[in-house]
């Protein structure tokens, strides 16, 4: 399991957005994302709604955006867990998982994350160019994490 | 009660089936029944005499205890009633689907109340009027399950409403003989139907009637024969309209699960894997690909074709030659918007009048004969079908594909609102250049035979250029940026084109058109008239939120349209306002949620906040 992501969101979330990732975060649709450097560092940015992002980022983001003054809240939830994982298991994890309209798995591009149920577990599935290389990132509960974990073996010894 | 299909009587005072039946029942009025339907089957509940309710109880036949739950149902549809489409399903406790509504005529029911209950009519001062309650308790009691004091159920063709006081109204039933509600079991199945014995007040009519109930095979979802439809009715001489595909959708619908129904027509809202904002830049930045069959298309042709729509519609048509088009409004005699439209001249007898209303022809059809013309106005939306491609690389993208019959015309010098023949591949069609998004772009209305090989090929045209296919969100982005107004929200038939924003559509100097009296004593001082507003801040507007003076309680406007410009990265709003507040440069309160807890600070501008000089389209 790795480090959570920062979520962002507020009334002043684009903006914000675009303060710290430039116009082009305002290209996004929800569900689209888009990889970038911030600060010299790596930074993935993921939009779920008008003024909704989450990031993963190594750096400090909260004294980037402190100084911002804007009506947001960031925060790392501690009740959600992303895993990192090797791009070859996504069409088995495809087959497996469900989605609830208008969502679709069905040739899921790069640069895009779905809501999907894996065998009833609800998680984001994203996929994204990680540091130049292509992943699939889960987002899950954390109080699901060992029994995604469970599933995502069976589903890697098929 | 019930029938049994082999025998079954025929039944002459409702439509005909939808399909092979596999068992229908008759329902009296005042009465109820359970039947049992499985996995896949259809139920179709049919009002035979009109205006009568029909209570409607579904169970898991293996567990009754998952059974429809409203609140569940509203919550994870976040509509008040479940409709065909994308939010359709009706839902139990633990969240899984029951039925589904596919097809549905009325378009109006209710499920804030219990059927009706022995309570309801002791508390009217009717004790021991029968009820729908009472009535499934009877008929449920076979199958072990416990009488209640009142059922939550879904009261189909029960007209209710929420008014602004948080009431609960309810009136007359909506529904006319023959309509119809048309459900998919998702799971196996009790059910339970009433006709509702309510004769005390006008919900059935006063006078209580007999429902019927069909259920057809589930091998249907095999066959395209149900169609998902939401039934329509524009007016009482026209006849009910169930939401349609275009020429387009066939090859839409393989690209997003996001339709909604939009004038009869299943549109996209947005695609699969893209988005409202990735389809806006699309459009913005390179181009974008839309379907926009919903709008209505009329021929008018005839020896006084001029003369009739010189008298109906705002603009000077004198100045509408051959080959050209001009937007303007179709009017009422007090000067309200009837429809707005464009009107296309082929020549001095023959136009094309497209909006957005199937009342369109008839409403040019009565006033030509009031006048005595000789004119035929005849509906050809059925056989053109259009499509709008739009942005900045519109052009480079036809350019390559596109013929004309006339040699003397080329893309390049094919002006702003200026149509002819054309060929893109070897489809005929006639291309347009106009559009609904403040971006250079063209329409092509072709036959609905060549729909999907137009739409394939401008796809794979383009796609180098980066074109998208366009969902209503992102048109309504860009087309509130752009000043366009959409009926029902910019203008109804009690607005004025001053009121709109059109104003400048009314060509005053022609010496007799419909509303001209009462236009020339409104152009004075219209009530209120059309402003944009930029808002300070990210806070989105809302339509039918109240605009202020700063710092004062009483209003001077509502906001008509609103949402956050990408392209300009500000909060816009097109609004109308009394005219002593609409000078450019004034400032205003919007007052959000309940006007009093927030309000935030707009400046009045131009109606079109991005490009208000119309460059981009005139490229």
């Amino acid at each position: 399991m790795e480090h959570p992501p920062w979520d962002l969101a507020g009334v002043d979330g684009l903006a914000v957005a675009r303060s710290l990732f430039g116009p082009e975060v305002d290209y996004l649709a929800p569900f689209q994302s888009m990889e970038t450097r911030l600060q010299d560092k790596n930074c993935s940015v993921l939009r779920l709604c008008d003024r909704n992002f989450r990031i993963v980022y190594a750096g400090p983001l909260q004294q980037l955006i402190t100084p911002l003054k804007a009506k947001i809240w960031l925060k790392q939830f501690d009740w959600l867990a992303r895993l990192s994982l090797p791009i070859s298991l996504l069409p088995e994890i495809i087959s497996q998982a469900t989605v609830r309209p208008p969502h679709r798995l069905k040739d899921i591009p790069n640069h895009r994350a779905v809501p999907a149920q894996l065998q009833g577990m609800p998680l984001l599935i994203w996929q994204h160019p990680h540091q130049g290389q292509p992943i699939l990132e889960l987002h899950a509960a954390r109080q699901d994490l060992k029994t995604l974990t469970s599933k995502l073996e069976q589903i890697q010894s098929l | 009660m019930t029938a049994n299909v082999l025998s079954a009587p025929t039944y002459t005072d409702i439509p005909s089936p939808l399909g092979p039946i596999i068992a229908e029942y008759r329902i009296a009025p005042g009465t109820a029944i359970s039947y049992s339907v499985t996995q896949g089957q259809y139920i179709q509940i049919i009002d035979v005499a009109g205006a009568q309710c029909s209570d409607f109880l579904a169970f898991n036949a293996n567990d009754y205890g998952q059974e429809i739950d409203s609140t569940v149902t509203r919550t994870l549809n976040g509509v008040t009633n479940p409709q065909a489409g994308l939010h359709s399903k009706y839902f139990s406790p633990s969240m899984q689907p029951l039925v589904e509504v596919i097809q549905d005529t009325c378009g109006r029911h209710d499920s804030f109340f219990l059927a009706c209950t022995p309570r309801y009519y002791e508390d009217a001062g009717y004790p021991g009027h029968p009820s729908c309650s009472d009535n499934f308790n009877r008929v449920l009691a076979p199958h072990g399950m416990a009488s209640r004091s009142g059922w939550p159920a879904i009261n189909f063709f029960y007209n209710t409403q929420v008014d602004c006081h948080g009431h609960i109204l309810s009136e007359e039933s909506w529904s006319r003989s023959g309509d119809y509600v048309l459900l998919r079991a998702h799971q196996d199945l009790l059910c339970a139907s009433s006709a509702c014995p309510d004769d005390i007040d006008p919900a059935n009519g006063w006078q209580p009637t007999s429902i019927h109930i069909r259920v057809y095979g589930a091998d249907q979802s095999a066959r395209p024969t149900f169609s998902r439809a939401m039934g329509r009715r524009v007016a009482a001489d026209f006849p009910l309209r169930l939401t349609q595909d275009s020429a387009f959708t066939p090859c839409i619908r393989p690209l997003t699960d996001n339709l909604i129904e939009y004038n009869g027509f299943w549109v996209p809202n947005s695609f699969a894997h893209q988005g409202d904002q990735a389809e806006y830049w699309a459009l913005r930045r390179r181009a974008a690909l839309m379907d926009l069959s919903a709008l209505r298309k009329f021929e008018v042709t005839g020896p006084d074709a001029f003369a009739l729509l010189q008298y109906a519609f705002s603009r000077n048509v004198e100045k509408i030659t051959s080959g050209r088009s001009g937007y303007g409004c179709l009017l009422n005699p007090h000067g309200g918007i009837v429809d707005d439209g464009i009107v296309f001249c082929f020549g001095p007898t023959h136009y094309r009048y497209v909006g957005n209303c199937d009342t369109d022809g008839d409403w040019l059809q009565r006033l030509a004969q009031r006048q005595g013309w000789c004119v035929d106005i005849e509906a050809v939306s059925d056989r053109i079908h259009n499509l709008a491609l739009q942005g900045p690389k519109s052009r480079d993208i036809l350019r390559p594909l596109t013929s004309f019959a006339d040699p003397t015309v080329t893309l390049d010098t094919l002006g702003y609102f200026q149509f002819t023949a054309a060929r893109v591949g070897d489809i005929p069609l006639l291309l347009s250049r106009t559009g609904y998004t403040g971006e250079l772009g063209y329409e092509l209305f072709v036959h609905p035979d060549k729909g999907a090989q137009l739409w394939h090929l401008l796809l794979q045209s383009g796609q180098s250029a980066g074109l998208l296919p366009l969902g209503m969100q992102a048109l309504d982005r860009a087309r509130i940026e752009a000043g366009l107004l959409a009926s029902g929200y910019e203008f109804d038939d009690l607005t004025s084109p001053y009121q709109a924003g059109i104003g400048w559509t009314v060509a005053m100097k022609k010496p007799d058109f419909i509303g001209k009296t009462a236009l020339e004593k409104i152009r004075q001082h219209p009530p209120k008239v059309a402003v944009g507003l930029v808002l300070a801040g990210n806070e989105v507007a809302a339509q039918g939120q109240n605009i202020y003076p700063r710092g004062e309680r009483w209003r001077i406007g509502q906001i008509t349209s609103a949402t956050f410009s990408p392209i300009l990265n500000q909060s816009i709003a097109m609004a109308q306002v009394v005219p002593e507040y609409a000078a450019p440069g004034t400032p205003v309160e919007i007052g959000l949620l309940d006007g009093i807890k927030r309000r935030v600070v707009a400046t009045v501008g131009p109606l079109a906040a991005f490009d208000p000089t119309k460059s981009r389209v005139r490229i």
